[in-house]
């Protein structure tokens, strides 16, 4: 096979779903099809599911050779990290398009390129987790950032939509220059943008340019602004809060976990010969995280501001997962790994599940963003509140929920690592991620109802919810099968000498 | 006497003016002259490191076209006089304080950097056209071919948010 | 003097104050000769009092113009005011040195080779349409540092035209240089040698494109929105007067001569005389080649340039002005798709011939 074949071959679910997108971008023009656009976008992600899963089922499990999975000259990598990202993508867009169906209509838009735009951001992700060169983590990181600045302005009636598209886009687009800038120093030092080619230049003993340093800062800085981590989150309570509710889920998970796996090519590949420096940087933005999302959080009366802060404080966790990767040791390095990847697919479902419930209250007039409509929720839908009470426990790390499993795999980690100390700050600040996750649990129980609207539950909501719902209880409570599926994933990871 | 030398301070100077009075400037079209200045600046270096396409690219797109969509908004709102940033002067002195912490830590890391020492990154040289291309369309295509993407959805995006309300 | 010096400074700069002299006087015989065409096609008078058959009428223009009052409006931003005509006039000159006025040799002088061209870059083409790209500035500060509403109003209005008719300007080159193989301005009328074809043939469509956005980018009629008297008084330059509404003219006027130059090297065959393979039409020559191989293809190269120059002006004499949506319809609608649609048909016919 040709390179370009080979390439083409492994491009295989970006092309499927970039050609997907125009196809909803063209049917959207014809009044006809409008209602089925939805529909048709969630079938199309769940296509491109089925080809990225085709890829282990074609090829067997440890088939590839390590030099094999590069496509592309070296740009991109399909290892198992990219194709379990690359699933985690798309099942977070699929439940994203099941509770965005009904929302839409509520909101009052149109939703022709609302689809389409949703399929290019994949796209973009999946270009990011394959990246193995600064340049197409770059394009991808892009692709997938202009989409989200379009969707979270997407309702042009509202202000707070447009304030939050404009702060969002405004430091997305100076965070975009930071990265570049970054780049191109390092590329500067190095004379190469390959993160494989970086590693090896390092172990050829190269000295340590100041210019190399310098550029790994700029990096950290701006990826540290896509995962919204302190000191670079001020964006994320505002964009959050201003979004559709639908993008804010969509936002939260997939893009977060997109640029983790950006941040763990670079650091835990390219940057792995320079870890004492990056060690402490990451250390710091990681408490800093933790502490300032989780008490920031338990001042919030507003639930998507509230949840805002929650994911910076989760941000905060998963870096722990990168910092433990900074270890020699192969074996501890590839417990960093399955943390960090366990956790953010745990988290994108409890997350994805909050923010349904959150879609759930925008009815008719009411924004039902306020921790208090949560109010009476179990006098007037005992099965949501069930569902809502399971995700709350779920974010706090409660055990018999996924999220338990998530911290405790990453607690495991830190402690294997000797990371100690992070693993107690982490701990601490469950508890008082707890205060506020509970708050509304208490709402829900023990409060009268605020109004008497209806709630919109629609068959998307209620199969986005029961999605959600199944995933927290069952790896809440059987584990064994998603963690042997991350740990292949991992053995899957080709590393090239 | 080195003329590269000499240009190369000429331009650059130039464009560190440029820069200055860019964001010292009160009249939002004098700022953009001056952008403009800074970006024509920095084509001129390009030229002097032998990558004639980048001066020219940089010259067409940055200097010829969206600093002209700059002024175009900026015509068209009449934004004569910008106001203050009402920061205070706590404001002022602090983030004067950290973009002096700034240089000084840029002045330093950059100082280590022997002067004179040749950059790793390969020069184009002559016939950088051809060079261009063939890594644009070659060793870069997938970049190349994401970028048109990303291109057409903000197209989309403006259409979208600019499209008359229904 | 040291021989490097010589080389590098001073021929250059005796070609560049060669060049400039021979414009400066194209331009102002250019008003002259529009005039006369004009009047031909409108059964009129053309200038005749000054001198014989008017032709000492544009040093008249010009002395006048020098005498007339500076006057800047009082309101006006004076930085800006003078500045803008004087930017406008640089890109405008600038571009000249990209021309390869003739070709096939060199001259001899006191031993130096001295080439018909200033410059020719790897990359010219792509030189001129970044230039280019900058005219556009002096006519928006122009009209905004007037402070006065008709300026303005011509300024936002050329903005938008020239901004739109860029891209077409620089999507029809593309064809060219997909055929040449290259983009120095030098290489491209070789490459037409080469091929015994002049690029008008195969890039017909390229040539309308380029020359229609040409004549939009260079503001003149019928595309002369950013001036047009009946709406705008006279567009950005209302307010100007004296030497500095001369060099706006200046600045328009060689536009006009360095799009007609870039088509007649781009489509057709720059210096060559016609059919330059075949050896029965040497006689076109007129014998020059003998003194040099360079003479006989000044001749044809202003031949060339003054009959697109001639279309110009026939484009004036005959069509009525467009209105700004229908122009901007145009730009969008029509040449933006018809100059991509172009290369991709290059691109297509290129892939069968290679096959």
């Amino acid at each position: 096979m040709s390179d370009l074949a080979q390439g083409l071959y492994f491009l295989r679910p970006e092309l499927l779903l970039s050609f997907y997108g125009f196809f909803l971008l063209l049917l959207s023009t014809l009044p006809v099809f409008r209602r089925w656009v939805g529909g048709l976008a969630a079938l199309g992600c769940l296509l491109t599911l089925g080809v990225v899963l085709s890829f282990p089922y074609q090829q067997g499990m440890n088939v590839f050779q390590a030099s094999d999975l590069f496509f592309f000259g070296n740009l991109m990598i399909l290892d198992g990290m990219a194709l379990f990202f690359k699933g985690a993508f798309l099942l977070a867009a699929i439940l994203s398009i099941l509770i965005s169906l009904r929302y839409l209509d509520t909101e009052g838009v149109q939703s022709g390129e609302y689809y389409s735009l949703i399929c290019f951001a994949v796209v973009g992700m999946m270009i990011m987790a394959s990246g193995t060169d600064l340049l197409s983590i770059f394009v991808g990181l892009e692709l997938m950032a202009i989409c989200f600045y379009i969707l979270v302005g997407y309702l042009r009636g509202n202000r707070k939509s447009n304030e939050a598209a404009m702060k969002y886009f405004l430091l997305g687009a100076f965070s975009t220059g930071v990265f570049v800038y970054g780049a191109s120093l390092i590329y500067s030092a190095k004379g190469t943008t390959n993160l494989y080619q970086l590693a090896a230049r390092f172990e050829q003993g190269d000295p340590h340019s100041p210019l190399l340093i310098l550029g790994m800062i700029l990096l950290t800085v701006s990826l540290g602004f896509k995962v919204a981590a302190v000191p670079f989150h001020m964006w994320a309570p505002d964009a959050y809060e201003g979004a559709p509710t639908a993008v804010t889920a969509f936002l939260s998970t997939a893009s977060k976990a997109a640029a983790f796996v950006a941040f763990v090519r670079i650091y835990a590949v390219g940057f792995l010969g320079m870890r004492d420096q990056w060690l402490p940087l990451l250390a710091v933005l990681s408490v800093a995280s933790m502490t300032l999302g989780n008490t920031s959080a338990l001042l919030q009366d507003n639930m998507k501001r509230m949840l805002a802060y929650s994911s910076i404080a989760h941000a905060g966790y998963v870096l722990i997962g990168i910092i433990v990767m900074s270890r020699p040791e192969v074996d501890t390095m590839q417990t960093g790994m399955l943390s960090l990847m366990l956790y953010l697919m745990i988290y994108t479902f409890i997350n994805l599940g909050a923010f349904s419930m959150v879609v759930m209250l925008r009815r008719e007039n009411l924004a039902g963003d306020r921790v208090v409509d949560f109010s009476g929720l179990h006098q007037r839908s005992p099965m949501a509140a069930f569902a809502m009470l399971v995700f709350m426990l779920s974010l706090a790390g409660i055990p018999a929920t996924a999220g338990f499993i998530g911290k405790y795999y990453l607690f495991a980690a830190a402690m294997k690592a000797h990371f100690a100390w992070l693993a107690v700050v982490m701990v601490l600040n469950s508890v008082v991620s707890a205060f506020y996750y509970l708050r509304v649990v208490w709402h829900m129980y023990q409060k009268p109802p605020v109004d008497s609207v209806r709630y919109a539950v629609s068959p998307g909501l209620v199969a986005a919810v029961g999605i959600c719902l199944a995933f927290n209880l069952l790896v809440g409570i059987f584990p064994e099968t998603l963690i042997e599926l991350t740990r292949r994933s991992i053995l899957m990871l080709g590393r090239a000498g | 006497m080195d003329w590269g030398l000499v240009l190369f301070y000429f331009f650059a100077a130039l464009a560190v003016v440029g820069g200055v009075m860019m964001i010292t400037r009160k009249n939002a079209v004098h700022s953009a002259v001056y952008l403009v200045l800074t970006f024509v600046s920095v084509a001129g270096i390009y030229i002097l490191l032998g990558a004639d396409f980048l001066f020219a690219v940089q010259v067409l797109v940055y200097a010829g076209g969206i600093v002209v969509l700059f002024l175009f908004v900026i015509m068209l709102v009449n934004l004569e006089e910008s106001r203050r940033l009402s920061g205070g002067k706590l404001h002022l002195a602090a983030s004067a304080v950290l973009t002096c912490l700034l240089f000084g830590m840029l002045a330093t890391l950059f100082g280590r950097v022997a002067v004179g020492q040749p950059s790793v990154a390969a020069p184009l040289g002559e016939g950088n056209l051809q060079l261009m291309g063939i890594a644009l369309f070659r060793d870069y295509m997938l970049p190349f071919e994401v970028v048109s993407l990303l291109l057409l959805v903000a197209m989309i995006g403006a259409i979208v948010l600019g499209r008359p309300r229904a | 003097m040291s021989d490097a010096l010589i080389r590098n400074f001073i021929i250059p700069l005796v070609q560049v104050l060669v060049v400039l002299g021979v414009a400066a006087g194209a331009v102002a015989y250019m008003t002259l000769v529009e005039r006369k065409i004009l009047a031909f096609m409108q059964l009129r008078l053309s200038p005749r009092r000054v001198g014989p058959h008017g032709l000492l009428q544009p040093i008249a223009d010009g002395i006048k113009l020098l005498l007339k009052e500076d006057i800047t409006p009082a309101r006006a931003d004076r930085a800006l005011f003078t500045l803008a005509p004087i930017i406008t006039v640089i890109p405008a000159f600038t571009a000249l040195a990209l021309i390869p006025f003739s070709g096939g040799g060199s001259f001899n002088i006191f031993g130096y080779p001295v080439s018909p061209w200033i410059a020719d870059v790897n990359v010219g083409v792509v030189f001129l349409l970044a230039i280019s790209s900058l005219g556009v500035y002096g006519i928006m500060l122009g009209g905004w540092a007037s402070n006065s509403k008709y300026p303005l109003l011509g300024s936002l209005r050329s903005a938008a035209q020239m901004v739109s008719y860029e891209v077409p300007f620089g999507f029809s080159i593309i064809g060219v240089l997909m055929l040449s193989g290259t983009a120095s301005m030098v290489g491209i009328v070789e490459a037409q040698q080469k091929a015994h074809l002049w690029y008008f043939v195969p890039q017909i469509l390229g040539l309308f494109i380029f020359f229609v956005s040409g004549v939009a980018e260079t503001n003149r009629l019928p595309f002369d929105l950013p001036e047009a008297e009946a709406e705008l008084v006279a567009g950005f330059h209302t307010e100007y007067s004296g030497m500095k509404f001369a060099l706006y003219m200046l600045a328009e006027y060689t536009s006009m001569i360095v799009v007609a130059c870039i088509v007649t090297t781009l489509f057709f065959g720059g210096w060559l005389r016609p059919f330059p393979s075949v050896s029965a039409l040497a006689w076109l020559n007129f014998g020059l080649d003998k003194l040099n191989p360079a003479l006989p293809g000044f001749f044809w190269f202003f031949l060339k340039t003054f009959l697109v120059l001639f279309v110009y002006l026939w484009l004036r004499g005959t069509f009525p002005r467009y209105r700004y949506d229908q122009l901007m319809k145009l730009g969008w609608y029509w040449m933006i798709p018809l100059a991509i649609a172009n290369v991709i048909l290059t691109g297509g016919v290129l892939l069968l011939l290679r096959r």
